[in-house]
């Protein structure tokens, strides 16, 4: 298959100019909009245009903005930031701006999404440099975090921002009652604890597993890594057909043949286990820290009552694993301000800026600079402390054992459809484990094909 | 004498009365080029530049934000052997052929039952538009709630009726999700066919009805041989726009199921954004889609055009 873009086709398909023009031209008139208000100086002040994600908790999307101010307002400069919504919308937006190359300045994402942006050449290469900057200042990187941010050729594309681990949540109070009052061991331990409170026609289910779109990776990554495989080698080949990945995928699979866990979870979104969790139904569910930030505001009783633990794991020598996402922050390739970007990231990442903004964002939010795993906030509340202490040794980056590739990122990351078609090829179709696996593998070497 | 012929000539050059009039056909025939411009630029920029683009991407090989790659049929290959399609055409046939038969049947219904004098009519043909008039999104997410398996409404009514004694799972069921997203498409559209089929319904003689008592027709045969005849251009008419809409439908099984379990409930408009959309997409391969479906609507659309067109040379 012969790869050219013919001049037909940029002549008259391509509609990166209008949208380029449409992208400039929007950000022309933000920019005007935004500096007539302006004084003098600060009208001859760079600006820098700034896509923030919109977060579950209400409290982080009212801070962030404002610490964004208030760097901006220290450095004496101007920024027009955005706060854009993980769904259709945001997606959509975001997607209109990479094809239209008019992404701004600094761009927060998701490791999976970045290493996409990475792929097709849209990331400034000067990440790097501020990453490398950063390691000597107020502590350094925690352990680990730069894996985050590394490319197929071990190059950082992004600076970490924050990370986010899945944490199993146990409702002690019906684990209690029938004498299960320690953490399960094991994934069979944890099997057994799901049958124990099953009881559908109160309307309890063990446990709260998903298989639609949403909330994939914190699952069917980790099962393969439970039983000592992976989606990928550490060259980041995919590496999808092994004994070790069968063997995930038949473990999780048993939530769903022994009908511990809703039909409807086939349908849920991204909420759809965290209505599960709060609405009592299921007594186990795998969250990231949205539905802990959700028990806090909503069911403060349920919090109460509410263990976390990373995945036991599927043997009793092995190591538990806590899927974990990565936020970074981008420069876009052709930012005309790139070095005033990696200077300003910088700025927002020290910890006067970021210890109110990983508080306000109610242990949702793990930090990735050494010093601020050192704030109250992590040191002395109770719960959040029991998250560092529990989750966070075990928190394994989505890629592991490999890098960020493309291919790897579309294949498994949040809202990717295809761990989504392997379940339901099985637990719809009827088609066995092992045929859903080869079509998961040859899914795989399809979405490889693209970045080639 | 001569010499007069001559000037007059030289003044008033021959122009005969066929000439006058070419020109002045040729005046008005560009007068309405004229006019026509605007809306033949605009349908131009809205409608045939992006479908001609559309076409030339087809033959690419291109995902969101990335480079395009020739492919020449490959996308064409692709989605006309993919199982998937044929799923996506199956369900769309069975979707579309089973929603337009029930809102006839339920919107000449009800037409019919809202034509009668009763008390509060006015009432009931304003509460019938409801669901058509509801903003989408929001009539079909009161749905995903009410059908949920586990919490729905729905299921507890219908178990406090003690018609089910185990949750029936709408959306989820391999066998209830095609028949529940039809349900509920037929739900939002029948009141389309209720409001138009009760204006046509005003138009039909009254004198047609009161002859045909006399000559001892019952209400099966007026409702046939002349209800029937006079609303029939409005009818087809209404079933072919209905048509053209449900075969497009997205929104309702988007956000029902997203075109699951599997692939149950996924449709020609489903399985189009699937491929555009699916991991980080390839818009050339749903560009191929919308090409390949294109003639079917466009068959539609003529056949459509047609049956206006004669209802108006009946008028």
């Amino acid at each position: 298959m012969k790869k050219t873009t013919s001049p037909l086709y940029e002549s008259l398909v391509s509609r990166r100019d209008v949208l380029h023009l449409a992208g400039k031209s929007a950000a022309f008139a933000g920019f005007v909009s935004a500096t007539q208000t302006l004084p003098a100086a600060a009208q001859s002040a760079p600006t820098l245009r700034i896509w923030m994600g919109e977060d579950y908790v209400p409290a982080w999307n009212d801070y962030l903005p404002v610490m964004i101010q208030k760097v901006a307002a220290e450095m004496e400069i101007n920024v027009e930031v955005e706060l854009t919504p993980d769904n259709d919308v945001g997606r959509a937006r975001r997607n209109t701006a990479l094809e239209s190359d008019t992404l701004p300045d600094i761009i927060q994402g998701t490791t999976a999404d970045s290493a996409r942006l990475d792929g097709l050449g849209k990331l400034h290469p000067i990440a790097a440099e501020v990453v490398e900057r950063m390691r000597g200042t107020n502590g350094g990187w925690t352990a680990g975090i730069e894996e985050f941010v590394k490319g197929p050729t071990g190059n950082i594309f992004g600076v970490p921002f924050f990370t986010r681990p899945w944490m199993v949540h146990y409702r002690t109070d019906l684990f209690d009652k029938i004498g299960i009052t320690t953490p399960p061991a094991t994934l069979e331990d944890l099997m057994e604890a799901a049958r124990a409170v099953h009881n559908p026609a109160e309307g309890i289910y063990g446990a709260g597993m998903p298989y639609g779109q949403a909330d994939m990776d914190g699952h069917m990554v980790a099962f393969p890594w439970l039983h000592g495989g992976a989606w990928q080698n550490a060259a980041g080949e995919l590496t999808v057909e092994t004994e070790e990945n069968l063997a995930g995928l038949k473990a999780y699979l048993r939530f769903f043949e022994e009908g511990l866990t809703p039909q409807d979870s086939l349908n849920w979104g991204g909420i759809g286990n965290n209505n599960a969790y709060l609405t009592g139904l299921s007594a186990i569910v795998c969250n990231t820290g949205s539905l802990f930030a959700a028990l806090n505001r909503d069911r403060p009783d349920l919090a109460e009552v509410t263990r976390f633990g990373p995945w036991p794991s599927a043997t009793a020598n092995g190591s538990p694993a806590a899927t974990t996402i990565g936020f970074c922050l981008n420069i876009a390739h052709n930012s005309p301000n790139a070095e005033l970007a990696g200077q300003f990231i910088e700025k927002m990442l020290e910890p006067e800026n970021m210890a109110p903004l990983l508080e306000a964002g109610s242990g949702q939010a793990m930090p990735v600079r050494e010093e601020l795993t050192l704030i109250d906030y992590f040191q002395n509340d109770p719960i959040v402390g029991s998250i560092v202490e529990n989750i966070v040794p075990h928190a394994r980056p989505l890629t592991s054992p490999g890098p960020n590739t493309p291919q790897y990122g579309e294949l498994v990351s949040n809202n990717s459809p295809y761990f989504q078609d392997m379940l339901h090829r099985v637990l719809v179709d009827g088609m066995s484990a092992e045929e859903s696996l080869k079509l998961f593998a040859a899914d795989g070497d399809a979405v490889t094909a693209k970045y080639q | 004498m001569r010499s007069a012929t001559s000037q007059k000539s030289h003044l008033a050059p021959a122009v005969s009365s066929g000439d006058l009039r070419k020109i002045a056909k040729r005046n008005e025939t560009l007068t309405g080029y004229a006019f026509l411009m605007p809306a033949i630029l605009v349908l131009g920029f809205i409608l045939l530049i992006p479908f001609v683009q559309a076409c030339i991407l087809s033959f690419y090989d291109k995902p969101i934000g990335g480079e395009a790659s020739y492919v020449g049929l490959h996308n064409y290959v692709a989605t006309l052997t993919d199982p998937k399609f044929a799923t996506a055409v199956g369900n769309t046939v069975v979707f579309v052929v089973f929603s337009i038969a029930f809102k006839i049947v339920i919107g000449m219904s009800v037409a019919l039952a809202l034509t009668a004098e009763f008390p509060g009519r006015g009432l009931a043909r304003v509460a019938v538009l409801i669901p058509w008039a509801l903003p989408e999104i929001s009539a079909i997410l009161s749905w995903v709630w009410m059908l949920d398996g586990n919490v729905g409404a729905l299921n507890s009514i219908l178990r406090k009726l003690g018609l089910v004694t185990t949750n029936i799972y709408f959306l989820s069921d391999r066998d209830w999700a095609l028949p529940t997203v039809t349900a509920i498409n037929i739900w939002r559209g029948f009141p389309f066919f209720t409001l138009t089929l009760l204006a046509a319904l005003q138009t039909v003689d009254g004198k047609l009805y009161e002859a045909a008592e006399l000559d001892g027709a019952n209400a099966w045969h007026k409702f046939w041989y002349i209800t029937l005849p006079s609303i029939m251009p409005v009818l087809l008419v209404t079933t072919l726009l209905s048509t053209i809409w449900t075969t497009n439908s997205f929104t309702t099984i988007f956000v029902l199921t997203g075109g699951g379990p599997s692939d149950i409930t996924t449709t020609v408009p489903i399985y189009t954004y699937d491929e555009a959309f699916k991991g980080y997409g390839n818009l050339g391969r749903a560009a191929s889609v919308a090409v390949i479906t294109l003639p079917f609507i466009i068959a539609m659309i003529v056949f459509l055009m047609r049956v206006m067109r004669k209802r108006e040379e009946m008028e």
